[in-house]
């Protein structure tokens, strides 16, 4: 397994994202955007991109006003941000130490 | 001497991927205000209504009882924004987690047959007080796994 950055995942916003999915079974829209600190928009341009990739799942729940928005991470997603969290490790441990 | 954790943004993104998991584990373990207070005052009373020796209540209680527990859970579910996932777990700690689910329940049994005895409202409030107990424990643990 090479550790190398994923660039679907490189954004900040979207390695956020799969964080926060990957610590949990379905994570709701709102939650992801508090968190994340992202308007409506953004997010759903973010999450549109990870679920294109394959890399999460989105269901909805009720119609209107009162409907929710789950997303999940698939399989492929965990394993993505595993090595792009692997790679971010190895960057830091090959960075050199900054002086006093 | 500054740490390579403290200065590049490497580290940074690495902490905010742990705090971003941090905060979705503690909102998936999380219980809406007064879940458990409820659910102990329930307990007390469902059991305590056993004192009056009501055959309408023998057969009304269990039905009213598994009613409220399917709200209850349906209730804690919808206020979670995080759904916690099914940790993986081996074949020791499937046996560790079987054998304290056996214990509550044998805890249980012995409670509901030993205070009934003196009173069915003491065993109410002493189950109450059991699984409360073990509910909070379970909660600590799903939220520092």
């Amino acid at each position: 397994m090479g550790n190398e950055l994923d660039a679907v995942i490189h954004p900040p916003k979207r390695l956020g994202a799969m964080a926060m999915l990957t610590a949990a079974r379905w994570v709701e829209f709102s939650f992801l955007r508090e968190n994340l600190d992202v308007t409506d928009s953004d997010l759903s341009k973010q999450m549109s991109a990870l679920c294109d990739a394959g890399y999460a799942t989105v269901r909805k729940h009720g119609r209107g006003p009162g409907s929710r928005t789950w997303f999940a991470a698939t399989p492929a997603g965990r394993l993505a941000l595993q090595r792009h969290v692997a790679a971010l490790r190895a960057m830091v441990e090959q960075a050199p130490i900054a002086p006093d | 001497m500054v740490s390579n954790m403290e200065t590049n943004p490497e580290a940074d993104q690495l902490r905010e991927v742990n705090r971003l998991r941090a905060a979705t584990i503690s909102e998936s373990a999380a219980t809406p205000r007064g879940g458990f207070a409820i659910m102990a005052v329930a307990i007390a009373a469902f059991f305590g209504g056993y004192q009056w020796h009501s055959r309408v209540y023998d057969v009304v209680a269990p039905i009213v009882w598994c009613a409220f527990v399917a709200g209850w859970v349906l209730w804690l579910r919808h206020g979670k924004r995080a759904i916690p996932g099914r940790p993986a777990r081996t074949a020791h700690e499937w046996r560790r987690d079987a054998a304290v689910w056996i214990g509550l329940f044998a805890a249980a049994n012995g409670v509901a047959l030993l205070g009934s005895r003196v009173s069915w409202l003491l065993a109410g409030v002493l189950m109450a007080a059991l699984s409360t107990g073990g509910g909070a424990v379970a909660a600590w643990r799903a939220r520092h796994p």
